[in-house]
């Protein structure tokens, strides 16, 4: 055999190497996202324990101090390590405007407090992750609440209601797979 | 006879490259599609797009494989055919990224939407394909060089 056909045969070889090495790796990962999206438990959004403090003051009614909390726990039963786990959290509060669309005619408005991502990190494969989203007061959007004196409407009860829309994203076999779960309109606490 | 054998050649790998570059995708996505309780995001118009450039790929990948088969070893049709048929291979990778076929939306009523992302992963196998592709060029200007040399030895 000429030499050149030899080297040919060696960086063919290479070249063989690499590919079966992405197809295993990409077909692993497939059946690995299957094993952990096909039981529900393997994702745990616990909003019964997020916590949502919200501190207002009782003579000006004006929002001193505002947090929010929630845990949150995922389980890799796949092949790899989860990687670049991210929760993306979006807050809204949901209240009556007192004169919108006019005078006396209540009308209930949904303004965005909070938008915020955080990254946890990996997840090494057979382990549980258990995490806790914070949001301090200065994550939250101050301009955009709205002012408790004019235009909330304390007679609704509940006044204000905060719903959360969450993603959670990931990638996955050494960054090949990359997937993001949205839960959308999850109530997560209420005032007073 | 020589002719015979590399024409049933590239019939038989021009089967084999239509089967795995336009049939199993095909299915695959058909099946997704029919998905019952798990509606996806795509619409009639992305199923039609990615159906498009599956087969217009998938065809023109298949349709230089049997070139590629067919021609006799080590010469410069070949390599030439092998080079081309590496190129469309590429851009019919790329093609399952522009057509949206590369980012699954399943949308789950009253909870949310599910996605799944394989952009790396087809980057991957563009990055494999791209060595390939040197290795092709290489032919081409080794089979060249050594015309005479691979035409003595096909002699014997």
């Amino acid at each position: 055999m000429r030499a050149s056909r030899v080297f040919r045969l060696l960086v063919r070889i290479f070249i063989s190497f690499l590919m079966v090495t992405a197809t295993l790796v990409s077909l692993l990962g497939g059946l690995s996202a299957v094993m952990i999206l096909s039981n529900q438990d393997n994702f745990g959004i616990d909003t019964d324990n997020a916590e949502f403090n919200l501190e207002v003051n009782n003579s000006t009614l004006a929002i001193e101090n505002v947090n929010f909390s929630l845990p949150f726990n995922i389980t890799n039963t796949g092949y790899f390590d989860l990687e670049n786990l991210q929760l993306e959290i979006q807050l809204g509060l949901n209240y009556s405007q007192i004169d919108g669309g006019g005078p006396g005619v209540n009308e209930t408005r949904v303004v965005k407090i909070l938008e915020r991502t955080q990254n946890f990190g990996d997840i090494p494969k057979g382990l549980t992750g258990n995490f806790t989203f914070f949001g301090d007061n200065n994550s939250f959007l101050h301009t955009n609440f709205p002012d408790p004196l004019t235009d909330i409407d304390w007679t609704r009860s509940p006044a204000l209601e905060f719903y959360a829309n969450f993603t959670i994203s990931l990638d996955y076999s050494v960054g090949m797979h990359s997937i993001s779960i949205t839960v959308i309109n999850i109530k997560v606490s209420e005032f007073p | 006879m020589g002719a015979v054998k590399n024409m049933v050649k590239g019939f038989i790998f021009t089967g084999i490259y239509v089967l795995f570059t336009v049939v199993i995708p095909l299915v695959f996505f058909t099946l997704i599609f029919s998905i019952e309780g798990l509606p996806l995001e795509w619409e009639q118009q992305d199923k039609n797009n990615i159906t498009f450039w599956i087969v217009a790929f998938g065809l023109l990948v298949s349709g230089l494989a049997f070139f590629k088969y067919s021609s006799p070893k080590q010469s410069i049709r070949k390599a030439v055919f092998a080079l081309v048929q590496v190129i469309v291979n590429c851009l019919y990778i790329w093609s399952y990224r522009f057509s949206g076929a590369a980012e699954i939306t399943f949308v789950i009523s009253d909870f949310g939407f599910f996605s799944l992302d394989v952009s790396q992963m087809l980057l991957i196998y563009m990055g494999i394909y791209f060595l390939t592709i040197i290795l092709r060029v290489y032919d081409v200007i080794d089979f060249t060089i050594n015309r005479e040399k691979i035409r003595e030895n096909r002699m014997k």
